[in-house]
């Protein structure tokens, strides 16, 4: 069989986390190609449902990209998408998926902090296996 | 504190003596109270204290968490105040709702009750019934409580509840640690509390020593209940994907579900069919109806800050989904994480607008 390759669908904002994946690829800095970018305004424009909606479609993983504390272009986006992730968390605990969402700051300058993310996000969610919840 | 005396039993028209006063007085317009009506105890909207004749707020039972009917009460302006008898958890409701702007508070004269625990409407009615409704059910269930028997029709939701004194009212009927055959204490909230009482001739003194030590003996009963219950572990994603039937029941009887309109209901969630068969090509195999767990979900996202743990949603669930049991966990351990507790004050924040520069920082991956 061939090896599992993980999904991941990452939500990133358009001013910082989107500017810094567009950086890592206009330094050709290699990083997998299991991610799938969807850009967002901000970290604050992130409804749970397109999480939720993500993981029950098939997603092995989501990662949430937004400006480092304090550097949000709406001022506290950021802030709140923080609380925001931090229920839908213990919400997908409650499923055992909690793990499979990542949040991270990315500032629009690291390109090569978009690429370790992702690489590392990959590794951890290959060890962790298919989303169970494709089963349903 | 007004001390009012008691015959054996008569608590129920001692109070319902009350709502006539508090009527005749044109303090306020109407009172909403809960009053024996075809062989249950539900609320009842009364401008003329005549139609006072079956109250009973202390029936073991709560058919709507009555957030709701005020919440359809006073949306539209009124100026017309009115009373409305609460339990501590429609109250609570009720404070999320005025945050949610789907309440208004202004003209509302708040009396809450201490609360014992409800059973469900049906075993309720049917006790009831057994009894030929002559108000034994209420009577028993009340000498079970004062002689602390362990009585196994009330709701888990009760059984879990720490909020049994009301908080937040402006006339609070005590009971607890009192001998209900002997008298009943009626005490003002608040200031306005206050004026209405002394309107209406009675006084107000400070709470007893008695009263502290029966709630907090209580509090402890409760939280040991509490662990026990939680032992049971549910798996969620199991008991809804073989139980649940999406028919939404849940949603529709929480009070806090806020949406005008469910996301659920709306253009997002009706697809064509070509969506349908790409998601059947993908997994091999859709589950119908497909939304089950993204309503679940999206549901969770949107009450865990403000629920009250009231348990009306388990109590509606035609399956009998343990809902209110992981909804009291999961909004319990939400609301500690953001520092928030539904129902505790007007002025707080609602928990997703507001944010601290210096918390979860474990949250970043
Ligand atoms: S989610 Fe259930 S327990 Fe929580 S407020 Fe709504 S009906 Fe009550
Ligand atoms: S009431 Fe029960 S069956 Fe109906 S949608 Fe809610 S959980 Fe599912
Ligand atoms: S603009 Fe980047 S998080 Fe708000």
């Amino acid at each position: 069989m061939a090896e599992f390759e993980p999904k991941i669908i990452a939500f990133l904002c358009n001013w910082c986390s989107y500017a810094g994946a567009d950086l890592a690829g206009t330094s050709r800095i290699q990083y997998p190609t299991n991610v799938r970018v969807v850009r967002l305004m901000c970290s604050g424009a992130l409804d749970p449902l397109y999480v939720y909606r993500a993981l029950i479609e098939g997603a092995d993983g989501v990662l949430i990209g937004g400006c480092h504390p304090g550097d949000c272009h709406y001022t506290n986006g950021n802030y709140k998408a923080r609380r925001r992730v931090a229920v839908l968390k213990k919400i997908l605990q409650e499923f055992g998926l909690e793990d499979r969402v990542w949040l991270r700051w990315i500032s629009a300058s690291e390109g090569q902090r978009f690429a370790e993310t992702v690489r590392e996000m990959v590794e951890n969610v290959r060890s962790k296996g298919p989303n169970p919840l494709l089963r349903l | 504190m007004t001390e009012i005396e008691m015959t054996d039993g008569n608590f129920c028209q001692v109070i319902g003596e009350f709502f006539k006063k508090l009527l005749g007085s044109s303090i306020v317009e109407a009172v909403l109270v809960p009053q024996e009506i075809s062989g249950n105890v539900v609320q009842s909207l009364v401008c003329s204290h005549e139609k006072i004749e079956n109250v009973n707020p202390l029936a073991p039972v709560l058919p709507v968490n009555s957030a709701r009917i005020v919440s359809k009460l006073t949306t539209k302006d009124s100026d017309q105040k009115i009373a409305a008898m609460l339990r501590p958890c429609e109250i609570r409701a009720l404070v999320e709702l005025v945050k949610l702007k789907q309440a208004k508070i202004d003209n509302l004269l708040i009396v809450g009750i201490d609360c014992f625990g409800t059973y469900s409407v049906s075993d309720y009615v049917s006790k009831n019934n057994e009894h030929n409704n002559d108000g034994s059910v209420t009577i028993d269930f009340l000498k079970g409580i004062q002689v602390n028997k362990e009585i196994s029709e009330i709701r888990t939701a009760c059984r879990l509840c720490h909020h049994f004194v009301p908080e937040n009212s402006d006339i609070a009927i005590n009971l607890m640690g009192r001998d209900l055959n002997k008298k009943i204490v009626i005490r003002a909230g608040s200031d306005e509390g206050k004026r209405v009482l002394e309107e209406l001739g009675l006084e107000d003194t400070p709470e007893s020593k008695e009263r502290e030590v029966a709630v907090e003996r209580e509090k402890d009963r409760r939280r040991k209940l509490k662990e026990e219950i939680e032992k049971e572990a549910v798996d969620f994603l199991q008991v809804i994907s073989s139980l649940c039937i999406n028919c939404q029941n849940c949603r529709n009887v929480c009070p806090i579900c806020y949406c005008k309109q469910c996301v659920f209901e709306g253009p997002i969630s009706e697809y064509s069919k070509e969506k349908y068969l790409s998601w059947a090509r993908k997994k091999g195999l859709l589950r119908m109806p497909e939304d089950i767990l993204l309503f679940h979900f999206t549901r969770m996202s949107h009450v865990l800050t403000s629920c009250v743990a009231c348990g009306q949603c388990e109590a509606a669930c035609p399956n009998k989904i343990p809902l209110g049991r992981k909804y009291h966990r999961l909004s319990n351990e939400v609301q500690k994480m953001l520092e928030y507790e539904a129902g505790r004050s007007i002025d707080e924040e609602l928990p997703l607008s507001a944010f601290r520069e210096d918390e979860l920082e474990a949250i970043e991956s």
